[in-house]
């Protein structure tokens, strides 16, 4: 069973690395693999029988869900500590490193125990969880019901959690508020200094959006130092992001620093700017 | 009140069958259906209620509860049913824990929503783009220390190609589903009664944090699964009968240790605590009866796996996140402060439930469900008086230390009452209940058995019961978790939830297509978690001692402070982000940037509007977007001092 568990994962590991990019594949491989692996590390410690006499059936399937959860963190934390990116090929590697081990351990220890060492004998007339464990074996039946009762309720769960996520999101839903926005587009959005504007003037490329709002007209505006150079009306459609270009005249030869601000309606984007040819640092603008 | 549950497990026990003269097949079908067709209603009733908090209609409580109750309460009668089988209970099990995250789900399937949601999403995508652990996160600073979560979402997003957020989902709903089997077979350990552990699962689902908090995308809903199944392995361990086996599950335990450890700071330091009350109870118990050399035996083994794990946590704290220390102290130290401020009469208290929407019924079950589980602990603290000659020395042991535990829950409420504890008071009780859940659930089978032998008892019994345990659901709820992160609703100025309006993500997509990720700016909380988390860009609030608010808060003409200027500059912030409804709303969480910001809150708007359009007279910012309330600046420190005319 041992050999089976490990080639098991093994195989869902294998299988995961050709199946990227497709989820409905990879997915089921990678939780078969982390379900054998969790499997293995649970019989390394406990052996095959971890239920210990409890009555709900729990144990098993909770050991064996978290530590194939933990095994991927782990295995992250190793990638890390050895100088690995945390990529898919490291990831399996590391699991089937993992899976190894483990299947070692569960070799070792049952090579070196009893068969039932969490059983000894001589524990009669102890509670139920210190005293022997005397449920049969887990069957296939016993494994089979087991199983079913762990997907035959998440099945139901995830149909009826479907319907209702796919109710929701589908459903219509109140408008969301809209806005127009204005900003510096092409080479304009990398400027980070003052720019120096030549003698035959410069474009500047801005991106006018609209969301959520009718088609407006509106103005835009260009304003050089405060005073307004150039006024035009501009149609925003509905839901577009249009580029547009506004040219900006030579300034005054002056080097003084004036604020260039673009505005569209209420909102204005903007820089400051200066004459290439001017006199730099003069003190009195 | 001794019941089935005290002793050793001699007899007949529950969901054990004999004889033919029960049918569990037909049994399981009229479980299946019935709660197949509760979950289907209860799931409507929770889509009704969204969608009536979507749009504004009144109701949405209304019909959250009845949606939660139509399926919670036939799932608890099916769970402690005495004739339940054993496969039935477990399916029922996980049918509950399945229901219960679907309220989460329900709120954002898409993608996060919550606060720490942007941050640990962030994280997650971080790690899928570049394959590496331990990154900063702007969001919230010490999450990159403790990479656990991340680990988990990102390396199952890589290798199966989901999206983080789909791979997350997974991750949430396994941990929820391992967090409710876990219970169970915790209290399983203590009383074999199944029984005792269905009903433990359900009362711990009664806590605040079960059904949002730990179910999000943060990394306590990961840790808190991994650390009560640590804490089954410890008690498998102190109760293996050789020392091979009980080397093995401490090993186990200490691989847990460290992996809750690699995820999540207080649940490290919970684990840590809760062995420790193990171990000491253990340690009472055998200086009680030094006979016992099982007992003795046991008490090294809890004595050697509390320490081990808090080996475990002060090497990661010292070692991989130092400034763990720092980051949580100032919670707790401000806690007690505002607590013995409060004591001693002065002011700093808040105000429960302080304009909140609730419903006034929710706001009573807020305060009657603390009152209602003091009454649970007392009787399930005088059924552990009774018990204590009878009770299997482990099992008292651990029950003295999972009452321990429980009682911590009583304290903790207290600190609701401060502003900095109520986070803090709100994160220890999904801890505290498991405690309470361990001791309360053999309460509730005892009564139930003692009100079996009397058909006229049985039924008001049961029904009290199942009364208590919904007001308790409701009311912890209710106290833990604020209707804006439990509904949706329209956009709402100063919200975590409803931050993300369109207007912000388009700044942030504009931002990251312009400009590249991972660049430093600064901004309010709600334009900080979306730029940080859509937009990829690393955002500051501001602190006490990096108090980038001050920038927003200097009046126009006034200069900004060169010490702050100076570190904008040295550590190279890029961007400010101004949020003009600052000026003119209150935040619906009355926080403009962090909890502890020097910002009066008066119920005014906290800011002029000309304190944050000053911005478009300094020539050394740079106005790259504007929209009806979100404005970007681009910093351009050498610009500093110079003058110009006019303003962007």
């Amino acid at each position: 069973m041992t050999v089976l568990l490990v080639l098991v994962a093994y195989a869902g590991l294998a299988g995961v690395l050709p199946a990227a990019g497709r989820p409905w594949i990879a997915l089921p491989l990678c939780l078969i693999a982390l379900v054998a692996v969790g499997e293995l590390a649970l019989r390394a410690v406990a052996g095959p029988r971890p239920e210990n006499g409890a009555r709900l059936p729990a144990a098993r399937i909770g050991f064996a869900g978290i530590a194939g959860l933990v095994t991927l963190p782990l295995v992250a934390l190793a990638l890390h500590a050895a100088g690995a990116p945390v990529r898919p090929a490291p990831l399996v590697a590391g699991g089937v490193v993992a899976a190894t081990l483990l299947g070692a351990g569960v070799h070792v220890r049952e090579r070196f125990t009893r068969s039932d060492p969490d059983q000894p004998v001589g524990t009669a007339g102890l509670p139920a969880q210190r005293g022997p464990d005397r449920s049969p074996r887990p069957g296939l039946a016993g494994t089979a019901r087991t199983a079913a009762a762990v997907i035959v309720p998440a099945l139901l769960a995830i149909v009826a959690g479907g319907f209702a996520v796919r109710a929701y999101l589908t459903a219509p839903r109140p408008a969301q508020p809209g806005y127009l926005s204005v900003a510096l587009a092409g080479w304009a959005t990398t400027i980070e200094h003052p720019v120096a504007v030549p003698a035959r003037g410069l474009t500047v490329p801005v991106r006018v959006t609209s969301s959520g709002l009718a088609t407006v007209t509106t103005v835009l505006r260009l304003r050089v130092g405060g005073q307004v150079l150039r006024s035009v009306p501009v149609t925003v459609a509905a839901n577009t992001a249009q580029q547009t270009s506004v040219r900006i005249p030579a300034l005054p030869a002056d080097g003084c620093l004036r604020a260039v601000s673009i505005s569209v309606g209420r909102m204005s984007t903007g820089f400051y700017a200066r004459a290439a040819a001017g006199v730099p640092g003069r003190a009195a603008c | 009140m001794t019941a089935t549950t005290a002793g050793p497990a001699t007899g007949r026990l529950p969901g054990r069958r004999t004889g033919s003269a029960r049918r569990p097949w037909i049994e399981a079908a009229g479980c299946a259906l019935t709660l197949a067709a509760a979950a289907a209603a209860g799931a409507a009733a929770l889509v009704t209620a969204y969608r009536r908090a979507e749009w504004g209609e009144s109701g949405q409580f209304a019909w959250f509860w009845a949606g939660m109750l139509i399926f919670t309460v036939p799932a608890a009668f099916w769970a402690v049913r005495r004739t339940s089988g054993t496969h039935l209970r477990l399916a029922v099990l996980v049918g509950y824990a399945f229901f219960t995250y679907l309220p989460k789900l329900l709120r954002n399937p898409t993608g996060p929503l919550y606060h720490d949601e942007y941050a640990h999403w962030g994280q997650s995508h971080d790690i899928v783009l570049d394959g590496l652990l331990f990154q900063q996160n702007a969001i919230v600073r010490v999450i990159g220390d403790y990479p656990g979560l991340h680990a988990t979402v990102a390396s199952l997003a890589t290798l199966t190609g989901l999206t983080v957020w789909q791979a997350a989902l997974l991750v949430l709903v396994l941990a929820h589903v391992l967090v409710v089997l876990g219970v169970a077979v915790l209290a399983g350990q203590l009383w074999p009664d199944p029984r005792i552990g269905a009903a433990a699962a359900i009362v711990y689902s009664l806590n605040s944090s079960f059904l949002f908090f730990d179910t999000q995308l943060g990394y306590e809903s990961l840790a808190i699964a991994v650390l009560i199944w640590a804490l089954v392995a410890g008690l498998r361990a102190i109760r293996a009968t050789t020392a091979g086996a009980r080397a093995r599950w401490v090993a186990l335990l200490l691989v847990l240790a460290v992996a809750i450890t690699a995820t999540h700071h207080l649940t490290a330091l919970w684990l840590t605590g809760i062995l420790s009350l193990l171990a000491l109870a253990c340690t009472a118990g055998s200086i009680r009866s030094r006979s016992d050399r099982g007992l003795a035996v046991a008490t090294r083994v809890a004595w050697a796996s509390a320490s081990g794990s808090a080996v475990v946590v002060a090497v990661w704290m010292t070692v991989v996140s130092p400034r763990t220390g720092t980051y949580l102290e100032p919670y707790l130290g401000r806690a007690l402060d505002q607590f013995s401020g409060l004591a001693g009469g002065g002011s700093g208290g808040r105000t429960l439930f302080s304009q909140s929407i609730a419903p006034w019924w929710e706001q009573k079950a807020a305060f009657v469900a603390p009152g209602c589980a003091l009454l649970f602990m007392t009787g399930a603290v005088i059924l552990w008086w009774r018990r204590r000659h009878h009770a299997e020395p482990v099992t008292r042991a651990a029950s003295t230390a999972m009452l321990l535990l429980g009682a911590m829950y009583f304290p903790a409420t207290l600190l609701i009452l401060t502003p900095s504890g109520a986070e803090g008071a709100r994160r220890s009780w999904a801890f505290s209940y498991l405690g309470i859940a361990v001791v309360v659930a053999p309460l509730i089978i005892a009564l139930l058995d003692r009100a079996r032998r009397r058909i006229a008892t049985s039924v008001p019994v049961g029904v009290a019961l199942l009364a208590s345990c919904a007001l308790m659901l409701v009311g912890n709820n209710a106290a833990g978790m604020n209707p804006s992160y439990r509904f949706p609703g329209p956009p709402v100025f100063g919200s975590d939830t409803r931050a993300a309006t369109p207007e912000v993500l388009a700044a942030a997509a504009w931002l990251r297509e312009t400009q590249g990720r991972e660049a430093r700016l600064v901004a309010d909380r709600y334009s900080g978690l979306i730029l940080g988390s859509y937009g990829e860009q690393e955002p500051t609030t501001g602190s006490a001692t990096f108090p980038a608010y001050d920038l927003y808060r200097a009046q126009p003409g006034e200069p900004i402070p060169a010490a702050l200027l100076h570190q904008l500059r040295s550590w190279r912030f890029e961007f400010l982000v101004v949020d003009r409804r600052m000026a003119e709303q209150v935040p619906d969480i009355k926080i403009y940037f962090e909890t502890n910001e020097p910002i009066p809150h008066d119920g005014k708007p906290a800011f002029t509007r000309a304190q944050l359009t000053k911005f478009d007279h300094l020539p050394w910012l740079i106005k790259m977007y504007d929209g009806p309330h979100i404005a970007i600046y681009r910093f351009d420190f050498d610009s500093l001092g110079r003058p110009a005319r006019g303003s962007v």
